[in-house]
C-alpha cells in the first residue's frame, strides 16, 4: 500500500551569510545564481558577505505514520533542514533562500509570521537536545504545558490544567498533579525531556521533529525516552516523527526510513534495513564500518580519513570527494545527481551514474 | 604491589562537601567515590564505564592528584601506589612538589579538546610546556621533540606555530594526546577522549591511541560511557554505579555475558546499529540514577534493580569472584 504524503519538502536552500576573507570565488558563484543575485540586490545587509550553504537543494517527503531519520555529522545540515521546515532559522544571518514545504496543499514558507505561529505547536512540534535550555526556568512546568494548549485550543483554564496533567501522566511522570506545580530545576534531565515530549504532543501535532532528543542523556535514560517516543507513536497512527541524530544505533532502533546528509546535501535515502545491509554511498559505508563492532574480531577500526572541510571550502563537485576512498576525476568536477539506484533507495554518487 | 601491576588503587574514597546556609557551612557530604580498589596491569587497557555521577571521572582525577591540589575541601582517603624506577610510592601522600617529580609518569587526556587547551598558546608551546617542568631539555631539543610528537599523532611539524582555534575537534584531541605523551609517561588516563567527536573522527582517534599504546608500551585507563567503544579498546572493564564498582572482568566477557543486574540493564539499553535487533528483549530500568547525595542504604542499585529483595537495604554488597577473573558485587547472581 502506498503511504500518503504528509509533508513535501522541495529544493530547500538555507544559506547563512557570513563575512569571509576569500570573497572572489563566491562572488562569481553569486553572479551565476539568479535567485542569489536578486537577494543581494534587494538586501543591503548582504553586501560584502558570502553564502555558507548549510542546506543546499534538499528535497524529500515525509509520509504518514513513519519515523524518518536524518543522520549526519556536525555541520552536515541535518538540524538546519529541520529548523527550515519550522522556519526557526535566525535571520540574520540565516535565510531560506528558496524552496517549498507543502503541507495540506499549502506552502508553509509563504505564510506570514503570525500564520506560521498557528502551525508551530499545533501541526508541527519540536523537541530539542538540551531540555534545560528549552524550558523556561522561572515558570511552573504545568503553566508551560498549559500555555501550549491554551494557545492552540479554545478551552477553559480548568480543562487545560486537566489535559496538561493527563499529558504528564502519559509520559510517565509519577504523581503528575503534584509535579505540575514544580519548576524545571526540580526535574532530572530525563524527566525534563519527558516534559518536553508532553508539551510537544499536547496538541496532537501531525509531525514531531526531534532534534537529538537523547544525546544529552545517560544510556539507561536514553532507552526510556526512545521507548516512550515509540509507544506514543503507536497511539497516533497517522502522525510522523522526523528524528535528527548522529547516533546510528538510535537510528537502527527507531527509524523506518533514513536520510544521510553530508556537506549540506542529501547523499542517500533508504529504508532502514537496506541502509544498514547494503549502504550504497561510500560515506554511509564509511560511517557504518567506523563503528566498533563487538561481534567482530578486534583490530584497527576502518576510519574515514581526513576531516570535514569548512563549509566555505567544500569541493566543487561531490562534497565528500576530499575524504572518499573511491574518488576519481569526475567527482572533483561535477556534482552527482541523487538517483534512484534501487527501489526507493536513492544515492548521490558517480559510482552509480 | 603485585609484580605485574603498575598502579594499585586501594579503598579510594572521595567525599565532596556540600555547603549551604548563610555562611556556606558544610551541611552534607557527597560520596562521589565510595571505597574503590583497582589494579592496572602493565601494558593493559582498563575501561571504566558508568553513567553520569557514578564517579568514574573522579577516580581519574583523584589518581593523578589534581583533585587534591585544586580543591583542598575535598576529602580523599585511601592509597594509590605507583611503580617508579625509585620504587613504589603512594601518590596520595606526596606534597605538591614531590608530585611534580612524578607527574610526568602519569598523564591525562580530557573529553573536551576545546577547553582543555590554552587558547592563547600556540600548539608548539602547549606541547612544550610539560617538557619545561619535567625534563632538563635545552630549547633546541624541546623543539625537536615537539616536531617529533606532532608527527607521531598525525599532524605536521609546521603546524606548531598555529593556535588551537585553527584546528578541528579531532585535531585538537590529537594535540592533547601529543601533550600527554611529551614526558614519556607510563600511564595515560583518558577521560572520555572521543565522546565529543563525530563518529568518523572517533575511529581515527581510537586507532591512534591504540597505535601509540603499543609503540610506547603505555598502560591506559579509558574512562567512557560508550560501551561499544570501551569494549573495543579495553582488555578489562570495570562497571561503576554511584561510586562503587559493581562488576569487574575481561572486556569481552562483560560485554557478552554481564553478571550484575546493572551491567545487564546498561548493556541492553545500548542502541545497536543493526535494525534487525529492533525488537530484541530489553530490560528498561525504571526511574533515574539517584544523586550520590541521597544514595540508598545498602546496595546503591536496589531502587532500580529488577531483582531487588528487601534484604538489599541492609548490607553493602562486596565484589565476589563469580568466574575466573570476573567479579560482581551482588550475592544473588551467578555467572
Amino acid at each position: 500500500m502506498e503511504k500518503k504524503k504528509l509533508f513535501e519538502i522541495k529544493n530547500i536552500r538555507t544559506y547563512f551569510f557570513v563575512e569571509a576573507t576569500d570573497k572572489q570565488i563566491s562572488e562569481d558563484s553569486i553572479k551565476q545564481d539568479p535567485r542569489l543575485k536578486e537577494l543581494y540586490e534587494s538586501d543591503k545587509y548582504l553586501k560584502g558577505k558570502v553564502p555558507a550553504k548549510a542546506v543546499d537543494n534538499v528535497s524529500f517527503n515525509i509520509y504518514e505514520g513513519e519515523v524518518l531519520g536524518i543522520v549526519g555529522e556536525s555541520g552536515s545540515g541535518k538540524s538546519v533542514t529541520a529548523y527550515s521546515i519550522t522556519r526557526l532559522i535566525p535571520d540574520p544571518p540565516g535565510k531560506i533562500v528558496s524552496g517549498e514545504v507543502i503541507y495540506k496543499g499549502k506552502d508553509l514558507l509563504k505564510l506570514t509570521f503570525d500564520e506560521m505561529k498557528e502551525y508551530r505547536g499545533k501541526e508541527i512540534a519540536m523537541i530539542f537536545q538540551e531540555p534545560m535550555t528549552s524550558l523556561n526556568p522561572v515558570m511552573k512546568i504545568g503553566d508551560q504545558i498549559m500555555e501550549v494548549i491554551l494557545n492552540h485550543e479554545k478551552i477553559s483554564k480548568e480543562d487545560a490544567f486537566k489535559k496538561a496533567t493527563e499529558m504528564l501522566e502519559l509520559v510517565g511522570i509519577p504523581s503528575p498533579d503534584k509535579r505540575m506545580k514544580d519548576y524545571p530545576h526540580q526535574f532530572s534531565g530525563g524527566m525534563r525531556q519527558r516534559v518536553m515530549i508532553a508539551m510537544a504532543l499536547s496538541c496532537h501535532p501531525a509531525l514531531l521533529i526531534a532534534d537529538e532528543p537523547t544525546t544529552a542523556l545517560d544510556v539507561t535514560i536514553q532507552a526510556q525516552i526512545i521507548e516512550l517516543m515509540l509507544r506514543l507513536k503507536k497511539e497516533r497512527e497517522e502522525a510522523a516523527i522526523l528524528l535528527i541524530t548522529h547516533n546510528l544505533g538510535v537510528v537502527a532502533e527507531t527509524c523506518d526510513r533514513v536520510i544521510v546528509m553530508y556537506g549540506g546535501k542529501i547523499q542517500e535515502i533508504a529504508d532502514v534495513n537496506a541502509l544498514f545491509e547494503t549502504p550504497l554511498h561510500p560515506y554511509t559505508e564509511g560511517l557504518l564500518s567506523s563503528l566498533p563492532n563487538p561481534d567482530k574480531p578486534k583490530g584497527k577500526l576502518r576510519a574515514i580519513p581526513g576531516i570535514i572541510p569548512h563549509i566555505l571550502e567544500l569541493p566543487k563537485g561531490c562534497k565528500f570527494a576530499t575524504r572518499c576512498e573511491k574518488v576519481f576525476e569526475k567527482c572533483w568536477e561535477t556534482e552527482p545527481e541523487l538517483i534512484e539506484k534501487e527501489d526507493k533507495h536513492f544515492v548521490r554518487c558517480h559510482l552509480y551514474s | 604491589m603485585k609484580p605485574e601491576n603498575i598502579l594499585e588503587i586501594k579503598n579510594l574514597k572521595v567525599k565532596f562537601p556540600v555547603t549551604g546556609g548563610l555562611f556556606l557551612r558544610k551541611i552534607a557530604e557527597v560520596k562521589a567515590v565510595d571505597g574503590v580498589s583497582l589494579e592496572l596491569k602493565k601494558g593493559e587497557t582498563l575501561g571504566l564505564v558508568g553513567e553520569s555521577g557514578c564517579g568514574k571521572s573522579t577516580i581519574g582525577k583523584a589518581t593523578i592528584n589534581i583533585l587534591r591540589f585544586s580543591s583542598p575541601d575535598v576529602d580523599i582517603t585511601g592509597e594509590v601506589w605507583l611503580r617508579t624506577e625509585e620504587g613504589e610510592i603512594d601518590l596520595l601522600k606526596l606534597s605538591r612538589n614531590e608530585m611534580r617529580k612524578h607527574r610526568g609518569l602519569i598523564q591525562m587526556i580530557f573529553q573536551d579538546p576545546y577547553s582543555s587547551l590554552n587558547a592563547r598558546m600556540s600548539v608548539g608551546q602547549i606541547i612544550e610546556e610539560p617538557l619545561l617542568y619535567h625534563t632538563k631539555m635545552k630549547k633546541k631539543e624541546r623543539g625537536e621533540r615537539v616536531a617529533w610528537l606532532l608527527e607521531k599523532v598525525g599532524l605536521q611539524p609546521e603546524q606548531s606555530k598555529r593556535y588551537p582555534h585553527e584546528f578541528s575537534g579531532g585535531q585538537r584531541q590529537r594535540i592533547g594526546i601529543a601533550r600527554a605523551l611529551s614526558t614519556n609517561p607510563k600511564i595515560i588516563i583518558a577521560d572520555e577522549p572521543v565522546s565529543a567527536l563525530d563518529v568518523s573522527i572517533q575511529a581515527q582517534v581510537i586507532n591512534l591511541l591504540q597505535e601509540l599504546q603499543s609503540e610506547f608500551d603505555l598502560t591506559l585507563m579509558f574512562i567512557a560511557h560508550d560501551l561499544s567503544v570501551v569494549e573495543h579498546i579495553s582488555s578489562r572493564i570495570s562497571v561503576m554505579y554511584l561510586g562503587n564498582i559493581v562488576e569487574l572482568g575481561p572486556g569481552t566477557r562483560i560485554y557478552h555475558h554481564p553478571i550484575h543486574p546493572y551491567s545487564k540493564a546498561l548493556l541492553s539499553a545500548v542502541p545497536l546499529p543493526n535494525p534487525k535487533l529492533k525488537n530484541k528483549e530489553r530490560t528498561i530500568l525504571k526511574g533515574d540514577v539517584p544523586t550520590p547525595m541521597n544514595k540508598p542504604s545498602g546496595c546503591g542499585f536496589r531502587t532500580r534493580c529488577p531483582i531487588a529483595k528487601p534484604e538489599c537495604a541492609n548490607f553493602i554488597p562486596v565484589l565476589e569472584i563469580k568466574e575466573p577473573e570476573h567479579l560482581a558485587a551482588c550475592p544473588y547472581v551467578t555467572a
